[in-house]
Formats: structure tokens, C-alpha cells, sequence
């Protein structure tokens, strides 16, 4: 396999780089993710089921099962024992699925909130992380057109965080060098005889190794 | 002169602090800074209106009941601490009032009904300010025209307070509609000539009552999504005749005419007290609906219901004399056998005509609330629950809603209709019935008078 990747750190200082955004974003996304389940649901419904509100609950239950029986055209005190348990029983657990239901409905809405901001931060990170990479890159096509135009005096300037410095100062030393030939040729073009100018064009192409 | 003021003058000056001291939205409308530069003096209109508010519109009103200078300052701060209720147990985002002080109570569409009438009621009494009454008007009726559970303009027993939502798969209530439709109707007629009237009416005009006969000629207590209208009717007299007064009283959705007499008045007596009488013989039924309407000059069918609720009380006062032998709690002249808390849990507690289910617990509100029909006899609780046993029975909020001393028990609960009820009987008590002289001008309330013929006196 000739182009089988033998390294997978091929440059450690600038994978390390990102594999630390990775690893701190994604610490952030489950760490706002924990928190907000821990008191966004349980936290509703350790407070719900709490003994101070289940006890509440059990009261506010009893008395509107009174109330429903205190209207109606045939009370009976001497029945009320028995029914009223399991009225109050009836009552209390269609409350509470009304308050679970009640929690997750709200827990919902926090999750489908909290998912669009991390869409968003996600997304803007993304954009940002990655323009490192392929502002240069974008930089570094306009750059190898200008060269291809004959522009010898190129060089490239990246911004102070983008990710790939040391390609440009490479390429900024190749074209460097080009330069100097070629402007080493254009001199001697200008100044010397035909001879000493052969001569020279000679020794400067010999440095360059092409296909033809 | 305080108490030489007529009723003209009395009226006059009621309607210059209304149109007077309406609130900025009235005043400036939505033209705002711009309209009030233009028109400065209405700034200084508002000055005015600000000083007018801290004199108590009252003070110089008569009572229709002769009471002493003593007992009204007692009435007076019973009625206000009462009032505490609704400021303290009313959400301040939607403006709906819990049933109960509990913690964990949910709220209630009567007890809001009965907030709104008694925001009114601050206001008009000084207790609270003109703009501040408007504002919590206000805000408990956008939270019923866009947000509260109903069906068909029927509200659910039960929300949620901070949501509107319904809660403890109540059911749709036809008579806690009813008094949340009077507390809408009566609250809106303190504050003419300003947009609450309109949206009272069509929060009003929105109930379906025809839908709540279920076909028939009487109204179901309720209805239920799951399990559709509740088998109980309201087929005998009881705290139904605000419900009934309401719907045939409806432009828009009226129920037959036939529906004011399909209900039965089944009359007995007791202790020589001839009386159509309640199932459970519990004051509150002869109550509720007086709160509101002025039964004093209406007769049907030869009955008059003010008269009957006399009848009721001092029934049930005598009820509790002929019992005292038995419970401690009835003696010193104690006496109020009403639907409340009790050891054993809320109770339809009540008197001979009817059930008479008792075991020695007094709801606190039910001597108080007939203080309409029985003064001095009402006024005796008043001052034993007061003044012997105050330290016990009376907190912030005026007196807590039940106690039965021969189970040396006593809560520290209030009840939103029970604290209601007191507000609203002794603003007639102590204002020359003016709760009754607002509510009975309102259109839909002389339309059901007009099509069930109740004959009627000149007050």
C-alpha cells in the first residue's frame, strides 16, 4: 500500500491543538447535558415527591374529594371512610401523573432549548475551528495563482492564531529562493555579454532539477 | 355631618371619583405624554384624582342595619384583614386566587370571582388605590380571555396558578363559573366608562350556559373531558339561583325560560321556621347567592329568598341552642353550621330543615355571612369569636375558617369563597348594600328579572 498513512501524528503540536477543543467542547456539552438533567428533572421531582409536598399533595387531594363530596345531593358521613381513601388514592395518583407529566413537559422544553443553543455554539465553533485551517489554505490558492502569474515577490502572511505558520514560512523561503535565481538571471540579462550570460544561465538552471 | 349624607350625594360623589380617577391608559389613552402635554390640565387632574384616592369613599355612607359605632369599627377591620386574603393568596402574574392559604393549593375560579369583586371593593373602601384595584382587574381578565382552562366560556374548578392550566383533573364547573361570571360583572361596574366593562361582558357573553343543561331544563353540577357531564343536577334550591340569574339572563346564550322553574323548592320547618331548604341545611347555600343579588323585593311564587335566609339562620342558630347540651362548642350563644374544614376534613356541616350533618365544628364565616338577615343575632358571634376567643380563631387574615372546641381543634386555614363571602355580605352590611344596588342595574341581571316575571317592590 503505497500511500498507506504510517504516522497518525504527523504533527503533533497542531492535533494536540484541536484535540483539546474537541475534548474540552464535548466536556462542556455533557457537563451543561449532566447538570441540567440532574436539576432540570430530578431535581423537579425530588422537590415534588418531597415529604413536605407529598403531604400537601395527600391533603390537597383529601379535601378537594371533599368538596366534590360535600355537593353532591346525598352525603353520607357514616360511608365516608372507606370511599374517601380511595377517592383521595384516585385522585392523588391522577395528580401526579399530571405533575410528571407536567416535569417532562417542561423538561422537554429545557432539552429542546438547551439542544438549538448547543446547535448554535457547536455550529459556531465548528466555523470557527475549521476557518483556521481553511482561511490559509483559501490564503494559500490566491498565493500559488499570483506565483503562477510570475509574481516572485509573493509572500504569505497568516493571522496570529491561524494553525499552519510553518507552511508558510516554507513556502515563503521557496519563493524566496526562486526569486534570487531568477532575479540573479535578470541581472546578469542587463549587465553582461552574451557568453557571460550563457554561462550563468547555465550554472543557474543546473541547480534546478526538472523532467525535461 | 358623617352619617348625614344622602344616597344622591353619595352617588355623585362615587361617579366624579370614577370618571376622575381612571387609570393612566384612560387618561392619556394610547396617545400617551404627548396627549397629557397637549391637555395639561388633566395632569393636574390626576394630582386631584391621587388625593381623592386616600380618602375612603365610604366613610361618610350609612348602613342600611342600625349598628352601634363599636360594632361597625370591629365589622370594618374584619371586612378589611379578611380582604388581606386576596392580596396575599393571588398570583401576581395571572392574577388568579388560591382556594386555600395551604401551601400546594391550587387555584380557584369561585375564589377568584370573589377576589375581583373585593379588589373592587378595596378600592371603592380605600384600601387599595384606584390605579393598583385596575391593574389586578385587569390582570385576572387577560388571564381568563386568553389563558385560563375552559369549555364552552365554562372555566375548570381548578387551575394552576402561575399557568392557568388545569390541575387535579377537576371538572368544568357550572356554579363556580357563575360566581367567577358575578365577581367579572360586579368588579367591571366599579370601573365604568373604561375597557374592563367590555371584556366583562364578553367574557360573560362567551358562556355557553345551554350547553351545561345537557338537554334537559336543569344544570349539570359540571362536565368532564373523559367522562362527559356529571350526574348530579342542581334540581333543588341551594347556592344555584346566581347561576340561574346569570343564564336567563343571557343575550347570547340564553336558557329556556322553563329552566327558573324546573328546580323544586322543597319547604319543611324547624323550631316553627317554615323554609325551602337546602339538602345539607349548610348556611352557605342561603348565602352565596345573596351576596350578590338583592333577594329583599323579589317574590316567586309567593317566596321571598332574603326572608327565607332569615328563616335559614335563625334556624340554624336555634339549631345549635336546642344542641348545646351536646357540644360544647354551640354554648355562649355560638352558632354557624356551614360547609367547612373540620377534624375529619371539609364537611357540608348544616342545620334542621335539611341533613343537619354536625359534630360540633362552626365555620367562622357562617354567623358573619348572614349578618345581612340576622345582625344582632349575627353579631353576637361576632363579638364571642372576637373577644373570647380571638387569640385562637383571629390571625392576619381575619378569622380562620373553622374550629370545634369540644375536639379542641382549630386550623389555621382560610378558605378564598369563605373569606369572600364575608367581604362581600359585610360591604352590604356596612355600605348601605351597595354590592346589591351595583349588581342588580346590570342589564343581564334585570333581563332574567323581566323574562321569569319574579315580581318586584320598589327598594
Amino acid at each position: 500500500m503505497k500511500n498507506r498513512r504510517k504516522h497518525f501524528l504527523v504533527d503533533k503540536s497542531l492535533q494536540f491543538h484541536y484535540l483539546l477543543y474537541i475534548v474540552l467542547t464535548l466536556t462542556l456539552v455533557a457537563g451543561v447535558g449532566i447538570v441540567g438533567s440532574y436539576f432540570g428533572i430530578w431535581g423537579s421531582a425530588i422537590k415534588i415527591f418531597s415529604e413536605e409536598s407529598l403531604r400537601e399533595s395527600m391533603l390537597t387531594a383529601a379535601q378537594l374529594t371533599d368538596y366534590e363530596r360535600a355537593r353532591r345531593p346525598f352525603f353520607k358521613p357514616q360511608e365516608a371512610p372507606s370511599i374517601r381513601n380511595y377517592q383521595d388514592t384516585a385522585l392523588l395518583s391522577e395528580r401526579q401523573r399530571e405533575m410528571i407529566r407536567e416535569i417532562m413537559n417542561e423538561t422537554t422544553r429545557r432539552m429542546v432549548g438547551l439542544g438549538i443553543f448547543l446547535v448554535f455554539f457547536i455550529g459556531w465553533g465548528s466555523i470557527f475551528l475549521t476557518h483556521k485551517i481553511a482561511g490559509p489554505v483559501f490564503k494559500l490558492k490566491q498565493y500559488l495563482h499570483r506565483v503562477e502569474q510570475g509574481d516572485l515577490t509573493t509572500r504569505i502572511q497568516f493571522r496570529k492564531f491561524d494553525e499552519i505558520h510553518k507552511l508558510a514560512d516554507d513556502f515563503n523561503a521557496t519563493i524566496a529562493a526562486l526569486d534570487a535565481h531568477v532575479g540573479t538571471m535578470k541581472r546578469m540579462v542587463r549587465e553582461s555579454s552574451s557568453e557571460t550570460v550563457l554561462n550563468t544561465f547555465k550554472k543557474e538552471l543546473s541547480k534546478f532539477k526538472t523532467s525535461n | 355631618m358623617r352619617h348625614c349624607e344622602t344616597a344622591s350625594q353619595t352617588k355623585s360623589k362615587q361617579s366624579q371619583k370614577q370618571r376622575l380617577l381612571r387609570p393612566p391608559q384612560c387618561v392619556g389613552g394610547q396617545a400617551g405624554l404627548f396627549t397629557r402635554r397637549l391637555f395639561g390640565g388633566l395632569e393636574m387632574t390626576i394630582m386631584f384624582s391621587f388625593i381623592l384616592q386616600c380618602i375612603p369613599i365610604h366613610a361618610e355612607t350609612d348602613s342600611y342595619l342600625a349598628l352601634s359605632k363599636e360594632d361597625r369599627a370591629l365589622l370594618k377591620k374584619i371586612q378589611k384583614d379578611t380582604f388581606q386574603y386576596f392580596l396575599i393568596h393571588t398570583d401576581a402574574q395571572t392574577g388568579l386566587t388560591k382556594d386555600s392559604s395551604r401551601s400546594g393549593a391550587p387555584a380557584s375560579i369561585a375564589a377568584t370571582g370573589f377576589a375581583l369583586a373585593s379588589f373592587s371593593i378595596a378600592s371603592q373602601n380605600g384600601w387599595l388605590s384606584y390605579r393598583e384595584a385596575y391593574e389586578r382587574v385587569e390582570r385576572t381578565m387577560s388571564t381568563l380571555e386568553n389563558r385560563a382552562a375552559e369549555e364552552n366560556g365554562f372555566f375548570y374548578h381548578f387551575l394552576d396558578p402561575k399557568t392557568g392550566k388545569r390541575i387535579w383533573a377537576s371538572e368544568v364547573s357550572s356554579i363556580d363559573t357563575a360566581l367567577l361570571m358575578a365577581g367579572v360583572l360586579l368588579a367591571a361596574s366599579y370601573f365604568n366608562g373604561t375597557g374592563l366593562e367590555l371584556r366583562a361582558k364578553k367574557l360573560y357573553e362567551r358562556v355557553h350556559w345551554e350547553w351545561m343543561l345537557n338537554g334537559s331544563l336543569l344544570f349539570s353540577h359540571g362536565w368532564k373531558p373523559k367522562q362527559g357531564f356529571l350526574p348530579y343536577y342542581w334540581d333543588i334550591y341551594a347556592e344555584h339561583l346566581i347561576l340561574q340569574a346569570l343564564a336567563l339572563g343571557s343575550e347570547t346564550h340564553p336558557v329556556p325560560i322553563e329552566t327558573w322553574t324546573a328546580w323544586t323548592r322543597d319547604t319543611d320547618s324547624f323550631n316553627h321556621h317554615e323554609i325551602v331548604y337546602a339538602y345539607t341545611g349548610s348556611l352557605f347555600t342561603y348565602q352565596y347567592s345573596h351576596a350578590f343579588i338583592d333577594f329583599r323585593n323579589i317574590s316567586d311564587q309567593g317566596i321571598n329568598y332574603f326572608q327565607n335566609s332569615k328563616e335559614a339562620s335563625l334556624a340554624n342558630k336555634e339549631f345549635c341552642e336546642l344542641n348545646q347540651n351536646e357540644y360544647q362548642t354551640y354554648q355562649n350563644g355560638i352558632w354557624g353550621l356551614s360547609a367547612s374544614l373540620g377534624p375529619d376534613g371539609y364537611k357540608p356541616y348544616g342545620a334542621q330543615p335539611g341533613l343537619a350533618f354536625h359534630d360540633g365544628t362552626i365555620a367562622s364565616y357562617g354567623a358573619i355571612s348572614s349578618m345581612p338577615f340576622t345582625p344582632t343575632e349575627s353579631m353576637v358571634v361576632v363579638r364571642m369569636m372576637y373577644e373570647k376567643y380571638g387569640s385562637k380563631l383571629y390571625g392576619p387574615l381575619g378569622f380562620k375558617e373553622a374550629f370545634n372546641f369540644d375536639r379542641k381543634w382549630w386550623t389555621n386555614e382560610y378558605l378564598g369563597i369563605d373569606q369572600g363571602i364575608i367581604v362581600l355580605m359585610l360591604e352590604n352590611v356596612l355600605n348601605d348594600g351597595v354590592v346589591w344596588k351595583r349588581f342588580m342595574k346590570l342589564p343581564m341581571i334585570q333581563r332574567w328579572l323581566e323574562r321569569t316575571h319574579l315580581r318586584t317592590k320598589p327598594s
